[in-house]
């Protein structure tokens, strides 16, 4: 039963991660890229890691792979939002190159 | 915030009186700290931490569910749409009035919810640019963020 549960969640993190992949390569542009990235990357490793920690029970690890969880939630959509701040800043091409929809105006 | 650092400190005394300590038996001791201070909220000086505790529980199955959907959403896009049919800009959002804890959680929010990724801040701390895949209809997309993160994190900030 824990060797079924394990092989689901590690084989659908590493799937997710393949979808990630696969938008980079797809998406036509930094923007749409980095979507694909932020979404798909965070699940992919949260799940695996769910599965290294029903694997292994609890035990000395379980807090370590809490801590990992903890880490990868908290930084990839900060990495994500950075590439998004560069693409804006340096204006960098854009698919349907439109002007910025702004609230204020 | 008081009363959270009361709720951590019930639970590690419940931890060190256990004779084996355990992250259940500390999960145990945080429960029984918090029954404790719901039972004496009203003589405390924060008397709505427990209805803050519930909403920021709502909070997190709401964003939950939300990641999800941004995942499903993703794969959709990835591998089923073709390029001709996003539509991709930027689009702001109005957060003055927020401060800049609870603007921190809404881009984060935003990042990982579907067909958003935050963008920029301004430096007066009153915008967030985000980025939409589908922004062909730009007041769409803020009255989602209004009604279903705005509203769940002032739920439990304020």
């Amino acid at each position: 039963m824990i060797e079924v549960l394990t092989a689901i969640l590690v084989l659908g993190g590493a799937l997710l991660i393949l979808v990630a992949a696969i938008g980079v390569l797809r998406l036509p542009d930094v923007l749409c890229r980095s979507h694909a990235v932020a979404k798909a990357m965070t699940l992919g490793i949260f799940l695996m890691l769910l599965g290294l920690w029903v694997h292994q029970g609890e035990s000395q690890s379980a807090l370590k792979i809490l801590l990992a969880i903890f880490f990868q939630l908290v930084t990839i959509p900060v990495a994500s939002h950075l590439i998004g701040l560069l693409a804006f800043d340096h204006d960098l091409p854009r698919w349907r190159h439109r002007p910025m929809d702004d609230h204020r105006k | 915030m008081k009363s959270f650092v009361i709720n951590l400190l019930i639970a590690v005394i419940w931890l060190l009186l256990s004779s084996e300590p355990s992250s259940g038996v500390f999960a145990v001791g945080f429960l029984v700290g918090f029954a404790l201070l719901g039972v004496f909220q009203s003589v405390l000086e924060s008397p709505d931490y427990v209805r803050r505790v519930f909403a920021l529980g709502r909070f997190l199955l709401v964003f939950a569910g939300e990641f999800l959907a941004a995942n499903l959403n993703v794969i959709r896009t990835v591998l089923f749409r073709s390029r001709d049919s996003l539509h991709p800009n930027f689009i702001t959002y109005d957060v003055s009035g927020l401060r800049p804890m609870e603007i921190l959680l809404l881009s984060y929010c935003v990042s990982l919810t579907p067909g958003s990724t935050t963008v920029k801040v301004t430096d007066d701390f009153t915008t967030l640019v985000l980025h939409a895949i589908d922004a062909d209809d730009p007041r769409e997309v803020r009255a989602r963020l209004d009604r279903v993160f705005r509203r769940g994190i002032l739920s439990f900030t304020r």
